[in-house]
């Protein structure tokens, strides 16, 4: 198998995903609405934007469980529906919002479910492959719990378990959808210093403003389903849309630990300020 | 307290009052309206001359003819309670074995005149007969019909009583593989013929047995009763499994024999035509 | 867990073997394992042949070995198999722990076209296993026209299975309401499921889709597995969800419709040995059905057993026996287990 650092196969100026126009509706309601986008190869993006913006239904539209029903989407210049399945998994590992719960599979087997787009039903498994899942695993330094059940784990636990299997899935492009939900504090900053490691394309969701600025090359702010702003985060990230579209005040300076920018929010006697 | 405790115990044991009731019903009135819940009830009516005062009965009492046109006011899966109280009978005969109990307490509990019945063995068709004679005031005739069945009744056992027992297997029914036991009103058809019922000492009177009990016990007769009721395919299944089992006895010398259920399963004067068949097919196996 | 796997696998396999055994010698005659043995073995099959050979075993006992025991203890172990296996897939499948063989009403299906055999079409033009097989079938398809386009939602699926469930077994109730007291007797002991009528031909429909079963589950156990995860995690590694799904219903249909078909319905099963196989050996799915086969199957035959012999010459129905054992079981492992299954 080979390393996690994927190389670079494409062409250094084309883009993994293209967005032009697309939409995305559900019982007759449009959820995403006319977006045109692109994303190069390496980068680190963060879809950021209020609840019900349609963040999640974007990445669903770009891992194909949505089906777009206006526009074009391509993936590595090819139309995103000439894929199959299986192809397209073998490209793209998702880590998804909600880990299953009452499910009490070895995290090992859990892992290990990373490597089904890669392998064939009848193949059996060989010790390499078991080197690949101890690796993951270790990458998210939950060695010690490779045994055990995986409903016995904390929520940011799971979460990690899940990233391991993504990273078995040895894919291209990485998206994931809020992975930092359940994660205390240090484990957020590691997973994402993890991948951002990997050297893929990284599409995730962030509700964390600070963490987007942090890690992201890139922001596309959504709202209520079209692309407000598009750049990088200094570019994004400014005090107007933070009202507009957060409807929040705040300051924005540059952060005194890294290179990115941070962002201080303003709200007094616990309530927002009117804008 | 006392008194409290003395009035519960009392309403408690009011309901087993009626119980005693049953066979012994205080009133001396001669029953002129009397729905009979039992086929065989109904038959024993006729034949002591009384058949006209039925005025409602249930499905299966086809016997005799005139049987057939008498209203219907049940089945196997229950009575309907509020035509019986609409027909307002002076008596009435509930079954003990094939009426619900449910709907036998009921009827109880609404104060209607009952007369119960169950025959365990020919012996009870007198009682039964005499009993309804009293209620009929049709003594005279009820007595004639009794005197007929003993009379015959002891001409058939007395030609099996000294001669060798025959192990037999009744046949019941074929799916599941039911048989007879010990005090069912078939079995004492069979003591009559001087058979031994080879599920003598069953559990329950109508026990699901397995082929290999009857395999292991051997068997010299195998009775299997046929009803009008049979559709085909029920017909010729229940004698369908034997024929590959010749090591049983009965088969191996061809003592398998059908012979008519619905005479066999009433408790009736008419069940004597059915002995007899019985008793002749198993002293076959006496004259081989 | 605690054990090793392949201690705990030989030793289930034991239990099989000795189960088989037992059922064998275990009777309304006893037998002794040395008389088994040298029918199985030794003895000719064909005793009328003339040739002398050092068979001791009365042919009788022969027979009762060769014809009504062999079949029928491995018609109880095809179906406690078929039903753990069936059981276990189906609760990965839709995620749901109470999921069983039943889930698509297959049971009603089959207690509606057995009552309609024997009763409606009388003149034996239909067998009672064709009845009950064709009613199976129809359930599931009945179920799958119900969900309509939502087929592949699980919750759809199990609802419209629950549906179906009732409403087949309303006919089923209004029929036998209606039936003669010898024809309604023959169907509900039929309901409540029998082992006793089992011959050797009746062995290989159940075998043959057992075994193919079986051998499906194995092959797609990955994906199996991954759908336990969750529809959108397994989505994304690329597995047709839905299509699998549909397709082990379709298959755990089939072997349950032919089970039920000439077994009747024996219930439990299907529901508790599947957990049961988890608590010993986990999750990981061929574990779970390997040990399904030998814990099912050996549980099946000691309930067939216990059937046959509880009341001395009478035969209880397996159903009945099924449940009994099964519920006490089932309050034992909650009450030893803190968590819930």
């Amino acid at each position: 198998m080979s390393s996690i650092g994927s190389s670079l196969n494409q062409q250094h100026s084309s883009a993994v995903f293209a967005a032009d126009k697309i939409c995305w509706l559900v019982d007759e309601q449009l959820i995403l609405d006319c977006l045109t986008f692109e994303i190069k190869a390496q980068e680190f993006v963060g879809i950021i934007g209020p609840n019900g913006a349609g963040k999640s239904s974007l990445l669903r539209c770009l891992y194909g469980l949505n089906e777009i029903c206006a526009g074009e989407l391509t993936f590595q210049n090819k139309p995103s529906h000439t894929y199959t399945r299986r192809e397209l998994a073998k490209q793209i590992a998702v880590v998804v919002q909600e880990p299953p719960t009452h499910f009490d599979m070895k995290v090992s087997d859990v892992v290990a479910m990373g490597l089904i787009p890669h392998k064939s039903l009848l193949a059996f498994s060989s010790p390499q492959e078991q080197i690949t899942i101890d690796n993951a695993i270790e990458m998210v330094e939950l060695s010690e719990k490779k045994n055990a059940a995986f409903n016995t784990l904390s929520g940011g636990e799971k979460q990690r378990v899940m990233v391991a299997r993504a990273i078995v899935q040895n894919p291209q492009v990485l998206i994931l959808d809020e992975p930092t939900n359940h994660l205390d504090i240090q484990h957020q900053i590691e997973v994402l210093q993890l991948v951002k490691r990997m050297q893929v394309t990284v599409i995730l969701s962030l509700h964390d403003l600070n963490i987007a600025a942090a890690f992201c090359d890139r922001l596309i702010l959504l709202d209520k389903g079209k692309i407000v702003a598009d750049g990088s985060c200094d570019q994004v990230l400014t005090q107007q849309n933070l009202k507009n579209i957060f409807r929040i005040d705040g300051q924005i300076d540059q952060h005194p630990f890294h290179s990115g920018r941070r962002i201080t929010f303003n709200f007094t006697d616990g309530k927002v300020n009117e804008i | 307290m006392k008194k409290i405790v003395i009035l519960f115990i009392g309403l408690i044991l009011l309901p087993f009052c009626h119980l005693s009731q049953g066979k012994d019903d205080g009133e001396n009135k001669i029953a002129q309206r009397i729905i009979a819940l039992a086929p065989h009830s109904v038959e024993l009516l006729y034949a002591i001359g009384a058949g006209d005062r039925i005025v409602a009965t249930t499905e299966y009492a086809d016997y005799p003819k005139a049987a057939l046109k008498i209203p219907r006011v049940g089945n196997a899966n229950g009575i309907q309670i509020e035509r019986v109280i609409e027909l307002k009978p002076d008596l009435v005969i509930v079954w003990q074995g094939g009426n619900k109990s449910a709907d036998i307490q009921k009827l109880k509990s609404l104060g209607v005149n009952l007369l119960s019945t169950q025959p365990f063995k020919i012996s009870d068709i007198s009682k039964e007969l005499r009993q309804l004679g009293k209620l009929t005031g049709l003594e005279q005739q009820a007595n004639k019909v009794i005197e007929e069945v003993e009379k015959r009744y002891k001409e058939i056992t007395n030609k099996y009583k000294s001669r060798s027992k025959v192990k037999t297997f009744y046949q019941l029914w074929h799916d599941p593989l039911t048989s007879i036991g010990p005090d069912s009103w078939l079995e004492s058809l069979l003591n009559d013929c001087n058979a031994e019922n080879i599920f003598k000492d069953a559990f329950s009177s109508y026990p699901v047995v397995s082929i290999e009990s009857v395999l292991v016990k051997n068997p010299q007769a195998i009775i299997i009763p046929h009803h009008s009721g049979d559709n085909d395919l029920q017909a010729t299944e229940k004698t369908r499994i034997w024929k590959k089992w010749s090591e049983i006895s009965a088969v191996k010398n061809g003592h398998v024999s059908v012979i008519n259920g619905d005479l066999l399963h009433r408790f009736t004067p008419r069940v004597l035509d059915g002995l007899q068949t019985l008793c002749e097919d198993i002293d076959k196996v006496r004259r081989k | 867990m605690k054990f090793k796997y392949s201690f705990i696998t030989i030793f289930s396999l034991i239990l099989l073997i000795f189960s088989l055994l037992a059922a064998t010698v275990i009777g309304s005659v006893d037998l002794t394992f040395g008389q088994v043995f040298e029918t199985l073995f030794i003895c000719n099959e064909n005793q009328n042949s003339g040739i002398q050979n050092s068979c001791s075993v009365d042919p009788v006992y022969q027979k009762i070995i060769w014809e009504i025991r062999l079949p029928r203890i491995l018609m109880a172990f095809l179906t406690g198999a078929g039903l753990s296996i069936t059981g276990a897939i189906l609760q990965s499948v839709t995620r749901n722990p109470l999921a069983d063989p039943y889930l698509f009403g297959i049971s009603s299906g089959a207690a509606l076209g057995a009552v309609l055999a024997i009763s409606v079409f009388s003149s034996g033009i239909i067998s009672v296993t064709f009845g009950a097989l064709s009613g199976g079938i129809f359930s599931v398809i009945l179920m799958l026209t119900l969900a309509g386009r939502a087929v592949l939602q699980v919750e759809r699926l199990l609802l419209s299975g629950v549906a179906v469930s009732f409403m087949l077994g309303a006919f089923t109730s209004l029929i036998i309401y209606y039936s003669d007291p010898d024809t309604a007797s023959t169907l509900l002991f039929w309901m409540m499921g029998s082992f006793s009528n089992s011959q050797w031909q009746d062995l290989l429909l159940p075998a043959i889709s057992i075994t193919i079963g079986f051998i499906l589950f194995l092959i797609y156990r990955s994906w199996i597995g991954a759908i336990q995860a969750g529809d959108e995690g397994a989505f994304t590694l690329g597995i047709p969800v839905n299509q699998l799904r549909l397709m082990m219903l379709i298959i755990c249909s089939v072997i349950t419709a032919i089970l039920v078909a000439q077994v009747g319905g024996i219930g439990f099963v299907g529901l508790m040995i599947p957990h049961i196989s988890r608590y010993i050996v986990g999750s990981t799915l061929h574990k779970v059905l390997f040990m399904c086969v030998t814990i099912g199957g050996s549980f099946m035959l000691w309930v067939d057993v216990v059937a046959h012999s509880l009341i001395p010459d009478q035969v209880l129905p397996v159903g009945i026996v099924t449940a009994a054992i099964g519920s006490l079981f089932f309050f034992l492992i909650l009450k030893s287990r803190g968590r819930a299954l």
